[in-house]
């Protein structure tokens, strides 16, 4: 697993480390059962705090993505799936607000807007 | 061990000492007893003996002895190895009091070591010195003239940089030597007279007669132990 | 004890000049803390204040629950200077040795290893090393004491980029030891990568403080272009830090609300809205520069 952090990003460094792991998981680079790095290892890897690693870790642990063992690293969990669709909405959410505020700031009202959205699903689905 | 750094960082110093000062003293052992023009005989090397522990030993120990006083934190600041030392678990005074002791002694035996060495070069010319003669001279000079070691003590507390430290202590010592010997108020604490009281002397023997009197010796080394103790007041307020 | 370090309004008097002007903050146990400051506004002078090598004018100072130059407490931490100087008299082996009988939980099995680690030749004398293995050197007698407190000042300075990295990875394995780490630094980029809570000094004082990734989080610079920029006066509102004009680009560094503020520029007919994440140096400069616009 290769893990590149920008710690100058303005992005907390634990978040990098769990959209990268994340996404490790997501396109099948880690996969049910792989072991993960103790926490000291993996902070003496990236030469991160190890507060960093466990934040990481946490997270990872809450949306069930992995599992700590208790002196024994962290192991990639199953059901996973679940919970990456709503982070997926999360996400989404926030393209959305962002959209919005944009065309807004374009100048188009909300009805423009949502016809051009119209518009192009159903240009989407014709060429299919 | 602290006082293992302590000693190490100035055996050196202590030992070209030691060297300069029996150089000197055997010198003016020979240049004393050449004077009188006479061969050896048991009682030139009285008079040659009495007159280097007052004359010659006296004047380079009083400067060795400053010198083996300068040192200390501002030393160390200077070669940047200060905050090292401080961030130790060992106080400013533990480390005074090491400095300070090994000083003194070192000043006791360069004081000491040269005046015994005097019956043995009397010794291996055929001639006599008594030992306890060189011994209680020596002894008296240490003790009464552990003054000047604690100048040096105290200059190289308040003065920073080996040379300015050195120059001052230097200009200390001349003024104790000099102000008792020329100002008339002061004619009564020189403290060669002190250490040499002309009436502990048999004038004619040269050796050392009845009574020894330490009050002036005793005034000296409290006056020292002032000084000192002003050292360490100051070494334990400054910021390095 | 929740900290490790406190001080509170603490002074330093250098004649007339004010190297520390009432410095309040805390450094939390557990974590690795930088200390950023530029050069001469006050980090050097608080570090020797902590080790008790200077004596402060007023205002107070603990490390580990104790005042300042308690001497049982010099037993518990570690501390690595600017300078790196250590006795140049001494051998690797001697001043190894002669540092381990001060502390009792000192570990020989860390020793050991570090000093196959650094390769620091045991009979060289200390000034002929380099000054990369003198650093090497100052770290090992620190690291081998696991004590509970480590402090720095500028450890990677006069560090090649590989040699620096190496001592950010010892500190850091230091902290999973459970050391707490207090490191002044001018080198914003090394306090980013492994700092967890960040002090930041200007003039005596402390200018920002706060754990990095809620500081990370907190802050965001929105940048509005318009065809004819409103005055800066239009865009003073909570949370609004630093205002500036650059052409027609208002740039706003906001520490709060940074939708409504965000939401002025269509509000105000802006052409284009961005919200941008704020890295440290970026905002270590515009607060020496609000503080100087200030004053």
């Amino acid at each position: 697993m290769v893990i590149r952090l920008n710690p100058s990003s303005g992005i907390p460094i634990y978040l990098q480390i769990v959209e990268q792991i994340r996404h490790s998981i997501e396109i099948g680079a880690l996969v049910e059962g792989d072991q993960l790095p103790a926490i000291r290892t993996l902070a003496e890897e990236l030469v991160v705090s190890p507060n960093t690693v466990v934040k990481a870790y946490d997270d990872l642990e809450q949306e069930r993505l992995i599992r700590l063992r208790h002196g024994a690293g962290a192991y990639v969990e199953k059901g996973n799936l679940a919970k990456s669709r709503l982070r997926r909405f999360r996400e989404a959410s926030v393209v959305v607000k962002e959209t919005v505020r944009k065309l807004r700031s374009m100048g188009l009202s909300d009805d423009e807007s949502r016809r051009l959205f119209e518009a192009e699903w159903i240009e989407e689905a014709a060429a299919r | 061990m602290p006082i293992r750094k302590v000693w190490r960082e100035s055996q050196w110093r202590f030992f070209f000492i030691l060297a300069a000062l029996l150089v000197v003293t055997g010198a003016s052992v020979f240049y004393n007893a050449k004077a009188e023009n006479v061969v050896v005989e048991s009682k030139d090397f009285h008079e040659a003996g009495e007159r280097t522990i007052r004359g010659a030993l006296f004047l380079f120990w009083g400067f060795s002895a400053m010198f083996l006083g300068l040192g200390g934190f501002l030393r160390e600041r200077a070669v940047g190895t200060v905050d090292y030392t401080l961030s130790l678990p060992v106080s400013r005074t533990r480390w005074f009091l090491y400095r300070s002791l090994i000083g003194a002694l070192q000043s006791m035996a360069a004081a000491l070591i040269p005046a015994l060495t005097i019956p043995v070069i009397a010794a291996l010319f055929g001639g006599n010195y008594p030992v306890s003669d060189a011994f209680l001279l020596g002894l008296r000079l240490g003790v009464g003239g552990m003054l000047y070691y604690s100048s040096g003590l105290l200059v190289s507390t308040v003065f920073a940089g080996d040379y300015a430290s050195a120059g001052i202590g230097i200009a200390v010592v001349f003024a104790i030597n000099n102000s008792t010997r020329v100002i008339e108020a002061l004619k009564r604490l020189n403290l060669q007279d002190a250490i040499t009281p002309p009436q502990m002397i048999d004038q004619s023997t040269h050796l050392i007669r009845g009574q020894m009197p330490w009050s002036g010796i005793a005034f000296s080394f409290a006056l020292s132990l002032v000084l000192s103790a002003w050292a360490w007041k100051v070494t334990i307020a400054k910021d390095f | 004890m929740k900290d490790v370090v406190e001080t509170r309004e603490l002074t330093k008097r250098f004649g007339d000049h004010y190297a520390l002007a009432g410095l309040t903050m805390t450094v939390p146990r557990g974590q690795i803390v930088g200390f950023l400051g530029r050069n001469g506004s006050g980090k050097t002078t608080t570090i020797k204040i902590l080790l008790d090598v200077i004596r402060r004018t007023s205002g107070e100072a603990t490390v580990l629950g104790e005042p300042t130059g308690s001497v049982a407490v010099r037993r518990r931490i570690g501390f690595l200077g600017e300078d790196k100087r250590l006795y140049s008299y001494m051998t690797v082996r001697e001043i190894i040795a002669f540092t381990r009988p001060f502390f009792t939980s000192w570990r020989v099995e860390t020793e050991t290893r570090l000093l196959m680690d650094f390769e620091l030749p045991l009979n060289r004398k200390v000034s002929a090393l380099s000054k990369g293995m003198r650093t090497k050197l100052g770290l090992l007698l620190n690291l081998c004491r696991h004590s509970e407190l480590l402090i720095l000042d500028e450890p990677s300075e006069g560090l090649d980029p590989v040699m620096a990295e190496q001592m950010l990875q010892s500190l850091v394995r230091q902290a999973a030891d459970g050391t707490t780490i207090f490191f002044s630094s001018h080198q914003v980029a090394e306090i980013e990568q492994i700092a967890d809570h960040i002090i930041a000094i200007e003039k005596g004082r402390v200018m920002l403080e706060g754990s990095l990734d809620h500081l990370r989080q907190k802050f965001r610079r929105i940048n509005l272009v318009f065809d004819d920029p409103p005055p800066p006066e239009a865009f003073r509102r909570d949370g609004v830090d630093r205002v500036i004009v650059q052409g027609r680009t208002i740039s706003i560094l906001a520490s709060r609300n940074v939708d409504e503020i965000a939401a002025l520029g269509p509000l105000l007919a802006a052409k284009s809205v961005d919200v941008q994440s704020v890295g440290l140096k970026e905002l270590f400069l515009e607060k020496v520069k609000g503080d100087h616009a200030d004053s």
